[in-house]
Formats: C-alpha cells, sequence, structure tokens
C-alpha cells in the first residue's frame, strides 16, 4: 500500500498546536447562521495538557481521552483552570486503572474503569471486579461490566451493592447484552419509585437466575 | 523446525506449529508495531490483526521466501492502515517538529526516561523514515528484505534510512539541550 | 532465528543515534491477554471463520437503543461499529454530533435532517466508551434516550454510547 501519508501520525508530539480545524462552510441547506467554531485549546494550558500527554506515553496510558477531554472543555466554555483540573482528574483516573487493571489492559478497559472511578468506585472494589472478569480468554470484556457499573453507581446504587452484584453476573461470564438490560431494567424501577439498592438486587437476581436456568437448559421462570 | 517446517505443520492441522510461530514473532512485531504507531493499544491491534491475516494466508506462502519478511510485509501494511485511520478519525494538525519539548509533569516523581525522548524523535520523522529507519536499525532487516516487505526501492530505501538517521541526530542532540519549560 | 544483515560501514550510526536504536531494540512483552485472544480466534477453522478479522475485541449488544431518537448499532465491520444517532430537533437549523470520538468538533460530523424532523447520522466507531452529545444550533444538548454520563466535568451533561467489538457474545 504506498503514498504513507507524510504528516505525522502520533496525536501531539513536540511543540504542537492544537490547531482547529477551519470552520466548514454549511453546504446543505440555504441559512446565514455560521457553525460554531471547533474546538481550539488556549496556547497557556496547550503546555499544560502536554505534560500530562507525555506523562500518559511514558505510563502506557491512552492519550486520546485527555485531548478529548480538553476539547469537550473548550467546546463547553470552561475557563482554563477547570479544563486543566478535569484532564487531570482523569489523568489519574487513568493511571489507576492501568495500576489496577494491568500493563495489557486495552484502553477501552482503561477508559470503562476510569468512568467508574470517576462515579465513586474504589481502586479495591475494580481491583476485585476485574479479577472476575479476566483469565476468560476474551479482552474488553470488563468494558460493559464497568460502564454500567458507571452508571449505577451514579444513579445512588451503593456501591457495594452494585459491585457484589455485578460480580455474581462476572462469575457466571454473562454476555454484555445482560449488562445492557440489567441496566434499563434499573432504570425503569428507579423511574418507579424503587430504591436504587433494591432495585439493584432484584434486577441482577433476576438476570442470574436467567442465566443459571440457560445453563441447566431449563427454560427461565416468567417474571 | 524452520519458520518454514512450521508453516506446513500448521497447514498440515497442528495447531500447536502456529503458537510456536507466533511465539517467535510476536515479539519483533509488537516491538516493530509500537514504534512505529506510538501507541501500544493500536500496535497490538495491528499486530493481532497481522498475524490473522497471515493465519488466513499460510497456505500462499512461499517457502523458500523468509517467513519473517513476508509476515513482517503484512505487518507493515497493518500498520499503515492503522496510521490512515488514525489520521482520518483525529483531524488534528500537527506543527513543525524540529524542536523537542522535553516536558513532564512536574511532581517530583516523574523520572525523564531517555526511552520518551526517543519516542518523540521517531515521532517527528516522517512516516516512511520511521518505517525504513526501524526496519533497518531496529528490527535488522537487510535492504533487498525491506524492498520485499514495503515495496518500495532498495536504493530509496538507503536514503530515508539515510535522511532518518541524521534527522534522528539532531533531534535527540537538541533534546538534550531543551529546558522544562515553566 | 533469521540473521541480521551486518551494517556496512558507510552505514555506521551517529554514538547518540545508535544508542537510541539500542533502547529501540529492548523487547516489547508479548500481553498474556493478546497471545490467548489470537490464539483463541486461530483456533477456529479458517472455513467456519467469517469475512471480519477483529474477533479480538468481542463485546456484546450497544448499550442503548431507541426507536425515534438514540442510539442504533448498525452493521459492525473492521476496527468497530456503524452506528446510529438520531435527535428531534424540528425547527433547528444546524445539528452536529460531538464527542471524544471527533475532538467534540461541532463541525465534524454534521447531521442530516430527516423525516418527521429527525436528525440523523451514521458514524463509524471504535469499540469501548464512547462520550456524546448533540450540537443543536450551537447549543449542546444530550441524548435523552441513552444513558447519561457519569462525568460532570463541565456542568453540562453528555450521553454515553458502548460500543462492541467483533465477535459473537
Amino acid at each position: 500500500m504506498r503514498g504513507l501519508t507524510s504528516s505525522n501520525p502520533y496525536r501531539l508530539v513536540g511543540i504542537v498546536a492544537f490547531i482547529a480545524m477551519p470552520s466548514l462552510s454549511y453546504a446543505q441547506g440555504g441559512g446565514t447562521q455560521a457553525w460554531p467554531a471547533a474546538p481550539q485549546l488556549p496556547a497557556n494550558i496547550e503546555v499544560v495538557v502536554n505534560r500530562f500527554l507525555d506523562s500518559a506515553r511514558t505510563r502506557g496510558l491512552p492519550t486520546s481521552p485527555l485531548t478529548s477531554k480538553a476539547a469537550e472543555g473548550v467546546l463547553k466554555g470552561a475557563d482554563s483552570a477547570r479544563i486543566v483540573s478535569a484532564v487531570r482528574k482523569l489523568f489519574d483516573e487513568l493511571d489507576s486503572a492501568r495500576k489496577t487493571l494491568g500493563p495489557s489492559a486495552p484502553s477501552a478497559e482503561l477508559v470503562a474503569a476510569a468512568s467508574a472511578l470517576h462515579a465513586g468506585v474504589t481502586p479495591a472494589q475494580l481491583a476485585h471486579v476485574a479479577q472476575l472478569g479476566s483469565g476468560q480468554g476474551k479482552s474488553e470484556r470488563l468494558v460493559m461490566p464497568l460502564v454500567v457499573l458507571a452508571d449505577l453507581v451514579a444513579r445512588r446504587v451503593s456501591t457495594d451493592v452494585a459491585v457484589a452484584s455485578l460480580e455474581t453476573l462476572l462469575a457466571r461470564a454473562a454476555p454484555d447484552a445482560e449488562y445492557a438490560t440489567l441496566r434499563t431494567a434499573i432504570e425503569r424501577d428507579i423511574a418507579n419509585g424503587k430504591s436504587p439498592d433494591a432495585a439493584m438486587r432484584a434486577q441482577s437476581a433476576a438476570v442470574v437466575r436467567t442465566l443459571d436456568a440457560k445453563a441447566g437448559g431449563v427454560r427461565p421462570p416468567e417474571e | 523446525m524452520t519458520d518454514a517446517e512450521l508453516v506446513r505443520s500448521t497447514l498440515d492441522g497442528d495447531a500447536r506449529a502456529f503458537t510456536e510461530l507466533v511465539d517467535r514473532h510476536a515479539p519483533a512485531c509488537l516491538r516493530y508495531a509500537t514504534r512505529m504507531l506510538g501507541d501500544r493499544a493500536d500496535a497490538e491491534d495491528a499486530a493481532q490483526e497481522a498475524f490473522l491475516r497471515a493465519h488466513r494466508a499460510l497456505a500462499s506462502y512461499d517457502r523458500h521466501l523468509s517467513f519473517r519478511t513476508w509476515l513482517f510485509a503484512i505487518l507493515i501494511n497493518r500498520c499503515r492502515t492503522a496510521m490512515a485511520r488514525r489520521a482520518r478519525r483525529e483531524r488534528k494538525v500537527v506543527t513543525d517538529t524540529d524542536a523537542i519539548s522535553l516536558s513532564f509533569v512536574a511532581d517530583g516523581s516523574e523520572a525523564l526516561e531517555l526511552r520518551n525522548e526517543i519516542e518523540w524523535a521517531l515521532a517527528a520523522l516522517s512516516a516512511e523514515q520511521r518505517e525504513a529507519f526501524l526496519l533497518h536499525h531496529v528490527e535488522g532487516l537487510g535492504y533487498d528484505e525491506m524492498a520485499e516487505a514495503t515495496g518500495a526501492g532498495v536504493s530509496a530505501l538507503k536514503m530515508r534510512v539515510k535522511r532518518a538517521s541524521e534527522r534522528l541526530k539532531v533531534l535527540l542532540e537538541e533534546g538534550a539541550k531543551v529546558d522544562d519549560r515553566p | 532465528m533469521t540473521d541480521h544483515e551486518v551494517t556496512s560501514t558507510d552505514e555506521r550510526l551517529d554514538p547518540i543515534v545508535e544508542r537510541a536504536a539500542a533502547l529501540l531494540r529492548r523487547p516489547e512483552p508479548v500481553g498474556q491477554a493478546w497471545r490467548d485472544a489470537l490464539m483463541a480466534s486461530v483456533a477456529v477453522p479458517a472455513q467456519r471463520r467469517g469475512t471480519t478479522m477483529r474477533v479480538w475485541v468481542p463485546l456484546g449488544i450497544a448499550a442503548a437503543v431507541s426507536a425515534v431518537v438514540g442510539v442504533q448499532r448498525l452493521n459492525a465491520g473492521n476496527g468497530g461499529d456503524q452506528v446510529r444517532f438520531a435527535v428531534s430537533a424540528p425547527s433547528a437549523k444546524r445539528v452536529s454530533l460531538v464527542g471524544d470520538f471527533n475532538g467534540w468538533n461541532p463541525t465534524a460530523v454534521p447531521m442530516r435532517r430527516g423525516s418527521s424532523d429527525v436528525w440523523v447520522v451514521k458514524v463509524r466507531l471504535q469499540p469501548g466508551r464512547h462520550v456524546f452529545a448533540f450540537s443543536i444550533d450551537g447549543a449542546l444538548r444530550a441524548d435523552s434516550a441513552a444513558p447519561r454520563a457519569v462525568e460532570d466535568d463541565f456542568g453540562v451533561p453528555g450521553s454515553v454510547v458502548v460500543v462492541p467489538g467483533r465477535g459473537t457474545d
């Protein structure tokens, strides 16, 4: 395959200007309203963000979540201090995730783990979950459980209850669809007035019954 | 067993033979991909895809050629695809990288690694130069093998390696001089 | 193993570069998970395997599915999935999709107004968790049908979509 691009493939290297792409004119339809400008990182915080990127590379952390976070802050009109604070927090979360999940955990798992830590899951709880999810030969199997864990904790399910429930699913190698179903069911229950912890316990017990029934070749009981 | 013999065994149905091939060549493949792409996760993806394609195409491997060269040709393509995909996805413009900023998180516990400097210098090369330099001076391929694996001519490759080496010298020397930024 | 070609004298590297090359020659560790995933996927006989290659990042079904608005996972392909985003914004003039996959750039992924005043776009996303929102005439709005992102760093909410990799589940 010839024609290698000669532009640098690294995301940010050396002295980097995070230059915004020029605003595209809106080709479709008339309309006099201009597109909002693409996020452009001010020079003063670009230098600081670069340091996090350097450090991230050294530690084997993905850099694109960090650059995304900065761009997100710019788009949302946050001031420099807040942007830097958000990037730093994410860096710490990714770093903690890397330490907990190990050197060969893929970026997608680190990102999911960082969201769980952000929601209030502790590194110890994360390690617990990771242990159960590993050794099953499939990479990235922790992404869905961790994302769901983060969401449920954000909805005020107690972390202990959430972790314990998810571990019962992990122990049964539940497919990702089950986590999605679980989350939807719990959100529905909470919307209907059930307490988050009660919803978590009831719905995960239901999933476990279904999985066990399938494993035993029996039709799951009607709910 | 030689690589060619392991390929033969794999085609005859011996799965452990392919395992042996992977174990022999995965370290170099991961090394090349990581240095080329600058990202361990992307490198693992590219190397994984390369081995899967190699496995699928094993029947077309000519045992008179070097297996490593054949495998590397596949890997080189996977890395190029990864870079093109990344370039489209990210839409970022990187400015001139003649100077390297050796900044690091100033928390006192972060030691500046020499390896990090080098990765920066590598990143400042053009993709063709980096590819050629890595293949020749890190993976130890000869120019004929490189020509086979990349599709480029020997003299073009020699020029790229030479330019890469010269540029790296300048970058690494400059890098050693730059102070930490406030 | 195969031999390395001896470097001829006119190719001798400057010491600083040679030192760099020596460090670069240090081996990269092969992760056990990586190795296991590769072996698992080549264990499947060739004639049973499909045309996909990315079997080593298997995930399940995308988290948020909604009939009219929200996110739908479409066909899977190499390196991620096509995901369909939709939002109802009848009086909007310009709608675009922003998220961590396009640098939160409101010019990068314009959405198209479909029928019933629903704006849609299809985007290929890499496997994993993504945060996104809609930019509707310059104002950001989360996807009401998708899970809310836990991050609240900037006071403006975002939504989450999880994209599976290839492979069965």
